[in-house]
């Protein structure tokens, strides 16, 4: 559980930090899927992660997956969004099922991945629904007059990402007339965290989030001290 | 003696109105005459009736499509246009053009007036800047108008969503003078980012218009222009010293007592009233009897309430003012300290009603927090405070003593704190309903509501940071389905004598559209689908639909032309319903409780402003 204090801290310095900095997040290098075991009471098995650094220094974040398999035996996988990593020592069936999909009735016999999303995309989430939804609609989806992101960051790159969030889209042409992207560029709310965005919305659109997740009741987040 | 001298001065205006002897009657006089639809409101008590009965319960099945007319623009459509003998006068969202028909000559395109010249509106700012400080779609509400002293042969007015408030001579479209009430300009904290969506309000000699951007920490205010120049005669800020929100601290009441000296200031922490929010975008009401003009105000800035202690005044407020001075008779404010976005901007309904047994001169107000008002509107006594949505979860009552909701801590999104997800809150955002006017029918005696049936989890994001002309919201939402039923919305009759619903319609989407009752005994709505409806307005029956050529966010409005009556409404879907609706709330794999129950309100209808006129 260390490495993961270890990662909340630096990961709270970097949100400050990586306002401009437009280098390639970091996501799918540090994506893993676990193949969590379970023990006689149905609960899963403590997992470790390893935290790998790049050369900068930084945390590569693993984003986790979870899956359990549905009715007709197809993965359908669950991201827990959470501000710390869950507590693998004291997490139990009943909680990984209610942070995935609270309408979900729990499955007796079924095969648990457990998931969390780090920080950042965690903060990327919230970030999102602060400031971008209001257009683009919630997780991503669009609106009746702004773009669904999850299309659009299908084809995006980084660099084409980032440079729209902070600089703006003027006036658009043809079906899309009258749509206009303000410049987040000295939105202390949103540039010091484009980063985040990006980890978020990439999940999405990757398909690696489904939407429909009900954010549970978690404790207040603390800063590391 | 100040009072006394009061007093005597608005019974020279009774006679005033008594003898018709006004600075400015035509609206009073044609407010009256159901042939036409002078005001946005129907009328100054905002009753959105009309007393037409050629179209009645009998008959409303055989209503068919008798025009339509295309605005050329695809964004929300709210409000709805006037009708002024043989003219009418169709507003847009931006670019918030203005066109004039010429019912007589087959609705012929007499002229067009359009605000953006070379991509600028009149304020010098770009059309793209503007529309990337709407908070919440291109919406306006519509345009005033008037004729005689100060306003000549003709005069509409239009508040663009720059801020700028334009008049336009009737005869022709042409700028008579334009003033610009803000700057939606990046620069000045506290006023940067303000926008226009609001109607332009005519009382007497003068012409009020209110102002938007709460979620850009706008400190907004009504401001009142004098008709025939365009010059500013009072400006009354939602919050401020007192010499900024124009009260007397002895005679300015809240809850029947004197507000008191820096009521708004000491509610605050520090200056952040300067950023205080507090927007006036809803509908209006006049009495002239005690010439008193309602408003709502709406929420305090920023959404994370923990950083804003106090209680915020006087956001989330009703208030009554005199539209001469400005200076306030009474607030009533029903959301102190908002920590869930219920802006208090609905429209406000007077009507002479009895309640509990006694008649009243009551003001009816549905707000955005899930409570129904009944208020005395002379004295600014609170009578009923009485949920029009069961499902309302975050106070469990108003004290009726202190006029203060009692909020669940469970529910309370400062008392969880912030970055922390407070989950199941009812109503949602956009409220139990959002500004939709309603509408009171004289001849039922009851309030047709078109209504939202949304909840939401909401988290304040710790440390906001404000830079001017940029937004400051600061909290994460979700909205859903309220608790136990599929249906978004719902369509009520309520009695607000009682305080009670009388019947209801479940609707699949929230119902984002103006009301209409009848004489004829018969309530016209539209649905987000796009359905336009009428209903029995004894007992909600069905009596007819049509599916327009968009969703519906505009308001049903009637008149006679020809001894023909007619039914309008704007089809156009948008508005924030068109992001939290058409996005969000529609995907059945969304965990809703309700999978597959929500197809997407894609699937229904497209983008695209029509007016849809119906007839026998």
């Amino acid at each position: 559980m260390k490495s993961f204090m270890r990662t909340a801290t630096q990961l709270s310095a970097l949100c400050a930090l990586s306002a401009f900095l437009f280098v390639s997040p970091l996501l799918a290098q540090g994506q893993q899927v676990l193949e969590p075991e379970f023990d006689a009471k149905g609960n899963p098995i403590p997992v470790t992660i390893d935290i790998e650094y790049d050369d900068r220094n930084r945390p590569i974040l693993p984003a986790v997956e979870a899956q359990y398999n549905d009715e007709e035996g197809d993965p359908a996988y669950y991201y827990i969004i959470s501000k710390n990593p869950p507590d693998f020592d004291d997490l139990q069936l009943k909680d990984v099922l209610y942070f995935a999909n609270p309408e979900a009735e729990i499955p007796e016999q079924r095969e648990p991945i457990v998931a969390w999303m780090d920080f950042a995309t965690y903060n990327g989430w919230r970030r999102y629904h602060e400031a971008c939804h209001v257009c683009h609609g919630p997780s991503g989806m669009g609106s009746t007059y702004a773009p669904a992101i999850t299309e659009s960051m299908q084809t995006m790159s980084w660099e084409d990402f980032a440079n729209v969030v902070i600089n703006g889209r003027g006036r658009a042409e043809g079906a899309a007339a009258g749509n206009v992207m303000p410049a987040f560029g000295e939105d202390g709310n949103v540039a010091p965290y484009v980063e985040d965005l990006y980890r978020y919305l990439k999940m999405r659109a990757d398909g690696k989030a489904r939407r429909g997740m009900r954010m549970p009741r978690l404790p207040k987040y603390k800063e590391p001290s | 003696m100040k009072y006394a001298i009061r007093s005597l001065l608005s019974l020279v205006a009774l006679s005033f109105v008594v003898t018709s002897a006004h600075a400015n009657d035509w609206l009073l006089d044609n407010q009256k005459d159901p042939k036409q639809w002078v005001m946005p409101t129907g009328n100054y008590d905002a009753h959105r009736f009309s007393r037409l009965t050629q179209i009645n319960r009998g008959n409303v099945h055989r209503l068919k499509m008798a025009w339509n007319f295309s605005t050329g623009v695809l964004r929300g459509h709210e409000g709805g246009p006037l009708v002024v003998d043989n003219m009418m006068y169709i507003h847009t969202p931006i670019p918030n053009k203005v066109f004039a028909l010429d019912l007589d000559e087959d609705a012929r395109i007499v002229w067009e007036y359009n605000p953006v010249k070379g991509g600028r509106y009149p304020s010098g700012d770009t059309e793209e800047r503007v529309i990337s400080v709407m908070c919440c779609d291109n919406v306006n509400r519509g345009v005033a108008y008037t004729e005689g002293e100060g306003a000549g042969d003709g005069t509409v007015f239009l508040h663009a969503a720059d801020t700028t408030l334009i008049a336009l001579d009737a005869e022709d479209g042409e700028v008579k003078w334009q003033v610009t009430n803000m700057d939606p300009g990046t620069g000045n904290r506290g006023v940067s980012a303000s926008t226009g969506t609001g109607v332009p309000f005519i009382i007497k000699d003068k012409v009020g218009i209110g102002c938007s951007g709460a979620e850009f920490g706008v400190r907004c205010n009504w401001t009142m222009y004098r008709m025939s120049d365009g010059s500013r005669v009072w400006r009354a800020y939602s919050m401020g010293p007192d010499d900024d929100i124009l009260v007397d601290p002895n005679r300015t009441t809240h809850m029947l007592q004197p507000v008191g000296r820096d009521s708004s200031v000491n509610s605050w922490k520090g200056d952040q009233w300067e950023i205080g929010g507090g927007s006036i975008w809803g509908w209006y009401a006049w009495d002239p009897r005690v010439d008193l003009l309602y408003y709502g105000t709406g929420n305090p800035s920023t959404w994370n309430p923990v950083v804003r202690p106090g209680d915020n005044r006087w956001s989330m407020t009703i208030m009554a003012r005199n539209p001469d001075t400005g200076v306030a008779k009474w607030f009533y404010q029903m959301t102190p300290h908002d920590e869930w976005d219920y802006d208090g901007v609905n429209e406000m309904i007077l009507a002479d009603i009895p309640v509990k047994g006694r008649k009243r001169h009551a003001l009816v107000h549905f707000d955005r927090n899930g409570f129904a008002y009944t208020m005395d509107r002379v004295t600014g006594e609170l009578l009923i405070a009485e949920k029009y949505d069961p499902a309302v979860n975050w106070a469990t009552h108003v004290d009726m003593k202190t006029g203060r909701p009692q909020v669940v801590d469970q529910y309370s999104t400062h008392h969880q704190g912030e970055d922390v997800n407070t989950t199941n809150i009812c109503p949602a955002a956009l409220g139990t309903k959002d500004q939709q006017p309603a509408s009171f029918s004289p001849k039922s005696g009851l309030f047709y509501v078109p209504t939202n049936h949304v909840c939401m989890d909401y988290e304040p994001v710790g440390n906001p940071v404000y830079t001017a002309g940029n937004a400051y919201v600061n909290a994460v939402l979700s909205m859903y389905p309220a608790p136990g039923g599929t249906h978004l919305g719902r369509f009520i009759a309520w009695d607000g004598g009682t305080g009670q619903e009388v019947w209801g319609i479940d609707e699949p989407f929230s119902v984002w559209s103006g009301a209409l009752s009848t004489a004829g005994d018969v309530v016209f709505y539209g649905t987000l689908e796009g359905y336009f409806k009428a209903v029995d307005a004894r007992n909600g029956d069905e009596l007819f639909r049509f599916k327009t050529a968009s969703g519906i966010i505009g308001n049903v409005h009637t008149w006679m032309h020809d001894d023909k009556q007619y039914i309008g409404i704007f089809s156009g879907v948008g508005g924030w319903a068109g992001i939290g609706l058409a996005a969000g709330l529609t995907d059945p794999s969304a965990g809703l409780g309700a999978v597959g129950a929500y197809q997407s309100l894609h699937n229904y209808t497209k983008l695209g402003g029509v007016l849809n006129v119906f007839s026998l």
